[in-house]
């Protein structure tokens, strides 16, 4: 099973009426590269919508798709601890999102901020989840200060988003340290990538692609192509993720 | 009282005409430095490595008191030039970034932790300056990361730490890698107040880069953020001893 670890709804680049904002463009990409499901959050939230409305927005679009779409709710922490809670109780444990997702960047905390992100990564433990971090943007949103977070919560499950873009190498290193994370390989080249398998190994990188902001196909792709054997390539396109997400694990037990 | 500047460019290719010689030793005397670290920075538009180091060892042969001549090296040659450099007297070892030094994790393994296992056997110092004229390609942390890794013991300086963006990285490093020192230059001062006190005085030496930054002006700034007055000389003259003699930083009390 191949699944997209990084898709949007509402990709911010775009605009409403062009095609590439509705998500019935976005599945159209996954049926076009073979990609059985993706993991997909609202961008608006990166452009100041609040994390309510923007995750109604992902939760309808998941229910245009229940098979094929994963919601990841989007965090935002400087609205309030109390309404944070909320907001993960409500799509979460409600709704069956699988996911938080925090861009730090954008919503000006650092990464490994005790009174911001402490409380939402004991939030995500409780509920057995992970959360993906936006990573590539100093001085919030670096692989550095992920890394750190992940070394005060051994037991949380968290992903380092975009392999710090441009900070690739430190996010290959805080992940060499720090086994709790997982890499999203999405708007990386063959370099990067072909260095984080030899030093990470594939067992802890995850496809994505930043969809429709970026060509699923370019990444796949580099996957496919890539010299590791098919059970390698299979880790990374889909099955990392899955043991992640307990995709194979009954709702019920799950929760 | 007077205080040791680890980071003075002699020849700077943009400042010909305040970085050669007596300009230096001049500008140290106005500005109370009693020591300087010097290194052929020349070499970065020549990239004759060999001839800046040897105009370099001629001038601080000239002032052994006040200049101590740290070596510029081509991470991808580095060797033999630096076993020459160490065998003529020269006190550490400084690692340019930028300036065309592609640093892959493979070449950081290849080309600069030998360097840094060669100065630990001398017990002399690593100088990385992390920011050449653009962000080091792959991040912030990576590079003493990789070298720390591979050799434990190694006395590393972060040097040219200009980035007020990267310094949330450099101090998740310091948590980490207790062993560091970190070399200040300007800063906003709420920043630079913040990273000494998170630091300690402890870590702390003094680099302005000159000609390129007034080292008065950040000595004033270093001065202020550290809240010690008048004692923060000793303590940069006593922190760069150390490092010249490969130690770490001393514990916190």
């Amino acid at each position: 099973m191949v699944i997209d670890d990084h898709v949007h709804v509402h990709e911010w680049s775009f605009r409403e009426g062009d095609p590439e904002y509705e998500v019935d463009f976005v599945v159209g990409l996954m049926d076009k590269w073979g990609i059985d499901k993706s993991i997909i959050m609202d961008s608006l939230a990166y452009i100041g919508l609040d994390q309510k409305t923007s995750n109604d927005h992902t939760r309808k679009a998941v229910d245009a798709y229940p098979e094929r779409l994963i919601g990841f709710a989007n965090i935002k922490p400087p609205q309030g601890m109390a309404a944070c809670r909320d907001e993960v109780q409500r799509t979460i444990a409600d709704w069956g999102f699988r996911g938080i997702k925090l861009h730090p960047q954008v919503d000006r905390y650092p990464a490994n901020h005790r009174e911001l992100v402490y409380p939402i990564i004991e939030l995500a433990m409780r509920h057995d989840i992970p959360v993906w971090f936006h990573t590539g943007h100093a001085p919030n949103a670096t692989p550095t200060l992920v890394g750190s977070l992940a070394g005060d919560f051994p037991d949380a499950k968290i992903i380092m988003g975009h392999m710090g873009s441009g900070m690739f190498y430190d996010a290959i290193c805080a992940a060499r340290r720090h086994p709790n994370i997982h890499v999203d390989i999405s708007l990386q080249g063959g370099h990067s990538f072909g260095t984080a398998c030899r030093e990470i190994g594939a067992d802890r990188l995850l496809f994505g692609t930043d969809s429709p902001y970026a060509n699923p196909g370019t990444m796949k792709r580099m996957v496919e192509e890539s010299p590791l054997s098919p059970a390698e390539k299979a880790m990374i396109l889909g099955d990392n993720m899955a043991r992640l997400l307990r995709l194979n694990v009954p709702a019920e037990v799950r929760t | 009282m007077s205080w040791t500047d680890v980071s003075v460019c002699y020849r700077h290719p943009e400042w010909p005409d305040k970085s050669d010689g007596p300009q230096l030793l001049s500008a140290m005397d106005e500005c109370g430095i009693g020591q300087a670290w010097v290194y052929g920075y020349h070499a970065v538009a020549t990239h004759d490595f060999e001839r800046a180091n040897a105009d370099l060892k001629v001038l601080t042969g000239k002032h052994s008191e006040r200049l101590v001549p740290i070596g510029l090296v081509n991470p991808f040659h580095a060797f033999p030039a630096v076993d020459r450099l160490l065998e003529q007297g020269f006190k550490g070892i400084k690692i340019l970034t930028g300036w065309g030094n592609w640093l892959t994790m493979d070449n950081v393994r290849r080309n600069v932790v030998p360097i840094a296992k060669r100065l630990q056997e001398r017990s002399l110092h690593l100088s990385l300056a992390l920011e050449g004229n653009v962000p080091v390609t792959g991040g912030n942390t990576f590079l003493p990361y990789l070298v720390r890794e591979a050799v434990p013991d190694a006395c590393i300086v972060l040097d040219h730490c200009w980035s007020p963006a990267s310094w949330e990285d450099y101090l998740a490093l310091a948590r980490e890698d207790q062993n560091l020192w970190f070399t200040l230059h300007s800063l906003p001062q709420s920043l630079l107040t913040r990273v000494v006190r998170e630091l300690g005085t402890e870590r702390i030496l003094l680099g302005s880069w000159l000609p390129e930054t007034d080292p008065d002006l950040v000595y004033h700034q270093v001065k202020r953020a550290a809240g010690i007055g008048d004692r923060i000389d000793a303590v940069l003259t006593d922190n760069a001893r150390r490092v010249l003699q490969g130690l770490p930083p001393q514990r916190r009390h």
